[in-house]
């Protein structure tokens, strides 16, 4: 996976698990959705990675939540509380179907939360669903 | 009624006794009366005599004075010299006899100087003789003599003509009298008999009534004695000197003794057992003086002793009774058999004795009435340290300005309090530790005094159980999370990686190896729904149940739309459905589960049919699902809820064996029962019930 320019990055993909993101980043490549994605491995990296001089906007960010150093809902925090990040679409998409997961993220401002299925078949759909609803057919503010 | 008789008899005696006097003095008077007009009568009648007396001594001096003039013989001269002195005597008594009427009193005069005024005549004419015949017959001729004599005739008929006219009117005064007196006695007479026969009649009347009463009266006393021998408490009567004096008929029953056994033989303290009659006789003195002072004494307690040596628990009122001045004269006893309160009061103390938790009864203000022997050991007072102290005393130091208040809201407002509700509460021991306690009250309004019951226990070891629990539930929870994260995560790998494998390298792969990705692909899916049941499981055991009202038909709709759209050729059959209170996700689940079950198991029916229902009553609505599928058999019935329970096998229909466990779950947590029906192939039906409050 080569490195692209920070700031053409349109997905940001937030998972330490590397088979759950090969799997993610491939069916987003079969619908030709990966060309400007960038896989961080936790929330850590995603802060850095928002908040650094380039100050990157993705046109969407997904997010798992259980994850070293930074947990996803800190994340989510952080960017929801953020007025010039807040407009970014953040989709949850986790392993858990926890209530108090789902509640929370919702709390905090998810645009969605989708709960990984187990079936491959019907993760390849909820990803690829995913990608063209909020790439494509999804309208956000335009950045100032 | 007898008042008025009273007057009324008074009265008769009375008008009877002045209608007898005015008898008597009329009686006395009318007599009177007569007497004198006799008298009068009498004297008139002499008066007359004397008058004829006075005539015929006249006529023998004209007779005599006569004879002597015609004869000259001596001889008349006889009844002439006799007549004279009588005749004078007559006229002085005749002027005496009148005396009382001054008219007659002159006649009398004039007839007394007539008279002297003849005899002088005789006498001349008498004297004349003696000197010769002629010179007497000349003054005979001379007529003086006739005329004095006719003068003296003429007077004493003036007189007599007087004193019949005198008896005349007397005898018509006495006639008027007699008839007044006749009348009057007639009358007062007849009055009397009237008066005297009222009041016999009023006094024969009112003695009549007199016996009625005391003929009621007599039958009240045995009434009253009856009620008195035979009434459900004992009398008793004690005298001055304290022996009894009555004693009724219950009380004799109850001690076996005879009434002549007892009245003015046996003291009250010889009915006493030896332990109540030390009690009574200590503070006789004080007590006798005191209850002669306020003529009242109520519930006090002895034991009372049997002729033949038993005993029983009585409660004793008593009154006493004073004369009119105010000395006492004995006393009016109620004896009541306390046999049954003390029994109960027994049972009540050996229930209370017996309770496993310590147990205090106390009052309004806060002190201690009663407490066992559990209280004893829980708090290491003894019995009589805990009495009348104040609950306070039991209470941790930081809690005992709350627990005050707490107390005086609790009777304002007085209700049940369970074990276990409320706050964690702590409480003291005599030795300072303290303990985590759980505490019950009732109220218990006992003689108008409220109390409460407390009933105590000690739950350090629930307590530090439940706390351990609660964290392991938490430890339980986290390994949930963590499974449903990091399980699922390789699962989606095994799957995703298999599927990839089988469609980048299909044509590097022998039809073995697909065959085997395709295994492996569809264990791991199967496990993940496992898991995914699982962890459902889990949640909903662990999610607060929310009551609300829940509108089950249109929750039951709403499911039957979700699930039918794939299987159109099921009859559904859906009656109407009463709501519900409950957690309107979790029953969205039951309904779910159930509906989904009688789909799958009828789906290899021919015209497979489902019905749905339900039926209520006051406490519950049981709702119920009926298929006309595979059925089980009932001998399995006891398996159908437990999790990875499956009465079918996995190729004839799908399922983790999860559904109906969760099913059960959810209705547990709703206080509900769940149950089944079923026959192999003839189709099953599914129950449930829930609580209507």
């Amino acid at each position: 996976m080569n490195r692209i320019e920070k700031e053409k990055v349109e997905i940001l993909l937030v998972e330490d698990n590397p088979d759950d993101a090969a799997l993610t980043i491939r069916t987003l490549k079969k619908h030709n959705l990966a060309n400007y994605l960038r896989h961080l491995d936790d929330g850590q990296e995603a802060l850095d990675f928002l908040y650094d001089d380039a100050n990157a906007t993705p046109r969407l960010i997904l997010l798992d939540l259980k994850m070293p150093r930074v947990d996803g809902i800190e994340v989510l925090r952080k960017i929801k509380s953020d007025p010039e990040k807040r407009s970014i679409p953040v989709v949850v998409l986790t392993s858990s179907r926890e209530d108090r997961d789902i509640v929370e993220s919702y709390n905090l401002g998810v645009n969605a939360y989708v709960v990984k299925p187990v079936d491959f078949d019907q993760f390849i759909k909820a990803v690829a669903d995913l990608g063209l609803f909020w790439l494509i057919l999804n309208q956000t503010p335009t950045p100032d | 009624m007898p008042v008025h008789t009273k007057y009324r008899v008074t009265l008769g005696f009375l008008s009877a006794f002045i209608l007898l006097i005015v008898l008597g003095l009329f009686s006395y008077f009318s007599i009177s009366q007569l007497i004198e007009v006799t008298e009068k009568r009498l004297r008139i009648s002499t008066i007359q005599q004397t008058c004829e007396q006075i005539l015929k001594d006249v006529i023998d001096i004209e007779t005599g004075q006569r004879g002597y003039v015609l004869t000259f013989d001596q001889r008349y001269l006889q009844p002439y010299n006799q007549a004279i002195s009588p005749l004078r005597a007559q006229v002085a008594l005749l002027e005496t006899q009148l005396q009382y009427s001054p008219s007659m009193v002159s006649k009398a005069k004039r007839l007394s100087m007539l008279i002297e005024d003849r005899i002088e005549h005789a006498q001349r004419i008498i004297t004349a003789r003696a000197e010769g015949f002629e010179g007497a017959r000349q003054l005979i001729v001379e007529g003086k003599g006739m005329e004095i004599t006719d003068s003296i005739r003429y007077t004493i008929e003036q007189i007599q003509q007087y004193t019949e006219l005198e008896i005349g009117q007397l005898q018509n005064l006495s006639d008027t009298r007699l008839a007044t007196m006749q009348y009057t006695f007639t009358a007062l007479a007849f009055g009397m008999v009237i008066i005297i026969g009222a009041l016999f009649y009023t006094i024969n009347t009112q003695l009549k009534y007199r016996i009625q009463t005391e003929a009621k009266l007599r039958e009240k006393i045995v009434e009253v004695q009856e009620l008195y021998d035979h009434a459900p408490c004992g009398y008793l009567s004690v005298r001055q000197d304290i022996y009894l004096s009555a004693i009724n008929q219950t009380l004799l029953n109850w001690l076996g003794y005879q009434r002549e056994e007892v009245i003015g033989k046996l003291k009250f303290e010889d009915l006493l057992t030896h332990q109540s009659r030390e009690i009574f006789l200590e503070s006789f003195e004080k007590d006798f003086e005191k209850y002669k002072r306020e003529g009242i004494v109520n519930g006090l307690e002895f034991n009372f002793l049997r002729k033949d040596g038993s005993e029983f628990p009585v409660v004793v009122n008593s009154m006493a009774v004073f004369d009119e001045q105010g000395q006492f004269l004995q006393s009016r006893t109620t004896v009541f058999d306390n046999t049954e309160r003390v029994k109960n009061e027994t049972k009540f103390r050996s229930v209370l004795e017996s309770s496993p938790d310590a147990m205090l009864i106390v009052g309004q203000q806060g002190k201690i009435q009663l407490a066992n022997h559990q209280a004893e050991k829980l708090f290491g007072y003894a019995r009589a340290d805990m009495i009348g102290q104040s609950i306070e005393v039991l209470v941790p130091e930081e809690f005992r300005n709350a627990h005050v208040k707490h107390r005086s809201s609790f009777f304002e407002s007085p209700q049940r309090r369970p074990m276990g509700e409320g706050i964690n509460l702590m409480a003291l021991r005599a030795n300072g530790g303290s303990f985590a306690a759980e505490i019950s009250l009732s109220p218990l309004k006992l003689d108008d005094e409220l109390l409460v019951i407390a009933a105590i226990r000690d739950v350090t070891a629930n307590r530090e159980a439940k706390e351990k629990i609660t964290k392991l539930n938490k430890e339980l929870e986290s390994f949930t999370y963590s499974v449903s994260h990091d399980l699922r995560a390789p699962l989606r790998s095994i799957h995703g990686y298999a599927q990839i494998l089988k469609e980048d390298f299909v044509a590097e792969l022998s039809p073995e190896a697909i065959q085997t990705l395709d295994t492996i692909i569809r264990n791991a899916s199967k496990m993940g729904t496992l898991i995914d049941d699982l962890l459902e499981f889990s949640r909903m055991s662990r999610r607060e149940v929310f009551r609300d009202k829940v509108n089950v038909q249109e929750l039951v709709d709403q499911v039957i739309e979700e699930r039918v759209s794939k299987d159109t050729n099921i009859e559904f059959n859906c009656l109407k459905l009463e709501a519900t209170l409950g957690d309107k996700n979790m029953l969205r689940q039951v309904w779910f589960n159930l509906i989904d079950n009688a789909i799958k198991y009828s789906g290899k029916h021919e015209s497979p049919r489902v019905e749905i229902g339900c039926l209520s009553d006051s406490q519950w609505v049981t709702y119920y699902v009926r298929d006309n599928g595979a059925g089980f058999d009932m001998k399995y019935a006891a398996k159908l809820f437990g999790v990875f329970q499956r009465l079918h096998k996995m190729n004839e229909f799908e399922g983790t064996g999860v559904g109906l466990a969760l099913v059960k779950r959810i209705i547990d947590r709703h206080n509900g029962q769940v149950w089944a029906e079923a026959e192999v192939n003839k189709g099953a039906t599914f129950y449930f019930k829930l609580p209507q409050s």
